[in-house]
C-alpha cells in the first residue's frame, strides 16, 4: 500500500469522533482507474466502517477516484463511486461519507443495462472486481500454503467469508437482472462459484469426500489446501476463539484464533485476574447509583 | 453524482454487537491512524463500558491481556487483510497497546473514585 503525500490534504480534525457507536459495516475499498476503464479495479483493503475514513483513504492510498462497496452483517448495503473529495465533514468533526442516491452503474436495485448488451461498463466492472478477488485470495492461499496451520485456518476463514459475501451479492445480481442479463449473471455466479471451489473442495476432503473431483485451475493448490485442512482435522486442533470465549456465550464468534492465543488471558498484565473486567463492574455500579440519586 | 448522507444516527439503530474480527481491525486501525490511545480509552469507556455492550468484556479482557498476545492477534489480521501494514504494527505495536493499557486503566480508575 502507498503512503501518500499528505500535504495535499486538509487539516485533519482535531479530534475525530470513532464509529464504534455506529453499526459496524464492512467496506470493500477499491482504486479505480480513471485513465482507463477497462483496466480491472484495484482492491485495496477491506475495512470496518470508521469515522476516520477520509483520513485513512487519503493517507493510505492517496487522493483519486475510489469504489466502496458496503455490506452489513453480511448483506450487500450499497455500492458507490467517489473521489476523494466527496468526503465530508460535519460540523462536529464526525466524518461522513456521502452515498450517491443514484448511480446507474453500480446502486444495488439499478441494473438498468442495454438489454442487447451483455457487455456493459458496469457488468464487465463487477466482474473484474470479483477477478480480481479470486486472484489475490488465490495468491494469498498460495503464500500460505507453506506456513503455519494457524495461518491456514486464518486464511480458509477470510475465504469463506468472502466466499458468502460474494455468492450472496451474485444471488441478489441474478434476481433483479434483466432477462438478457440473467445469462451473464449466471455465468458470472458460476464463476464465482468455481473461483471460491478451493474452499469449497478443501472442506469436501476434510469431509472425507473423494479428492479426485476437482474444478479446474488450482488442483495443485488444492492439493496443498486438502493436504492442510486434513492435518488440522486429524490433529483435533485446539484453537480456541480467545475473545468468543470471553464472551461467555454472549456471542458467536465467526473466526477462530490459533492456539498460541490461550496465552492471553484474563489475568492482566499485572497478574490480579480480570483486573480490567472489575474495575469497569465497579464503575457501572457507580454510575447506576449516581442516576439513582 | 446526487449524493445521500450516510447518517450516524441510522447506523447506530442498526448496531449490532462486534465480532472478534471487527474488534481487532478497529484496534489495527486505530493504530495505523496514529490515533491517541487517550481519546480511543476515552470513546471505548463512554460507548461500551458506561453502554454496558456485551463485547465489553471481551474487549477490557483483550486489551489486559499480555502485550505480545495482542500483537500477534494484530499480525493474523494484517496478514488477511491489510497486506504491507505489518511494518506499521512491528514499529509501533507495542507502544500503542501499552499506551491504550494505561490509559483505560487511568480512566476507569478515576471514574471509580
Amino acid at each position: 500500500m502507498k503512503q501518500t503525500d499528505t500535504a495535499q490534504t486538509d487539516t485533519p480534525p482535531q479530534k475525530a469522533k470513532k464509529s464504534r457507536t455506529v453499526g459496524r459495516e464492512i467496506k470493500e475499498i477499491y482504486r479505480l482507474n480513471a485513465e482507463n476503464e477497462t483496466d480491472a479495479p484495484e482492491f485495496l483493503s477491506a475495512v470496518p466502517i470508521h469515522a476516520n475514513e477520509r483520513r485513512y483513504i487519503k493517507q493510505n492510498y492517496g487522493a483519486g477516484l475510489y469504489l466502496i462497496e458496503e455490506k452489513q452483517g453480511g448483506r450487500f448495503k450499497g455500492r458507490y463511486e467517489v473521489s476523494i473529495e466527496d468526503f465530508t465533514e460535519t460540523q462536529n468533526t464526525t466524518l461522513t461519507v456521502e452515498m450517491p442516491t443514484e448511480s446507474a452503474d453500480f446502486g444495488e436495485n439499478d441494473f438498468d443495462f442495454e438489454p442487447e448488451s451483455e457487455q456493459s461498463n458496469a457488468w464487465q466492472y463487477q466482474l473484474l472486481i470479483e477477478k480480481e478477488k479470486t486472484k489475490r485470495l488465490e495468491t494469498e492461499l498460495r503464500a500460505t500454503k507453506a506456513g503455519s496451520q494457524n495461518e491456514m485456518q486464518t486464511t480458509v476463514s477470510a475465504l469463506e467469508r468472502a466466499y458468502e459475501q460474494n455468492r450472496e451479492l451474485m444471488m441478489l445480481m441474478l434476481s433483479n437482472a434483466q432477462k438478457p442479463q440473467q445469462d451473464a449473471t449466471q455465468q458470472a455466479l458460476n464463476m464465482l462459484e468455481k473461483s471460491f471451489g478451493i474452499v469449497n473442495r478443501a472442506k469436501a476432503i476434510s469431509d472425507e469426500i473423494s479428492p479426485n473431483e476437482t474444478s479446474g485451475g488450482g488442483s495443485s493448490l488444492l492439493g496443498d489446501v486438502s493436504k492442510l485442512i486434513n492435518s488440522i482435522g486429524q490433529n483435533a486442533p485446539t484453537f480456541i476463539p480467545l475473545l468468543g470465549g470471553l464472551l461467555g456465550g454472549g456471542g458467536t464468534p465467526k473466526t477462530v484464533r490459533p492456539a498460541h492465543a490461550q496465552n492471553a488471558t484474563t489475568t492482566g498484565a499485572d497478574g490480579q485476574g480480570g483486573g480490567l473486567v472489575d474495575l469497569a463492574n465497579k464503575v457501572v455500579l457507580q454510575q447506576k447509583e449516581v442516576t439513582k440519586k | 453524482m446526487s449524493d445521500k448522507i450516510l447518517d450516524e444516527s441510522e447506523l447506530t439503530e442498526e448496531a449490532e454487537p462486534l465480532t472478534p474480527d471487527e474488534l481487532i481491525a478497529s484496534l489495527l486501525q486505530d493504530l495505523i491512524l496514529d490515533n491517541p490511545p487517550a481519546d480511543i480509552a476515552t470513546d471505548f469507556i463512554e460507548n461500551f463500558v458506561l453502554q454496558e455492550r456485551a463485547e465489553s468484556p471481551a474487549i477490557l479482557a483483550m486489551i489486559d491481556a499480555p502485550t505480545e498476545s495482542i500483537i500477534q492477534l494484530l499480525e493474523q489480521v494484517v496478514t488477511a487483510n491489510y497486506n504491507g501494514q505489518i511494518e506499521a504494527l512491528q514499529v509501533k505495536g507495542a507502544a500503542f497497546i501499552e499506551g491504550l493499557k494505561f490509559e483505560v486503566k487511568t480512566q476507569l480508575e478515576n471514574l471509580a473514585k
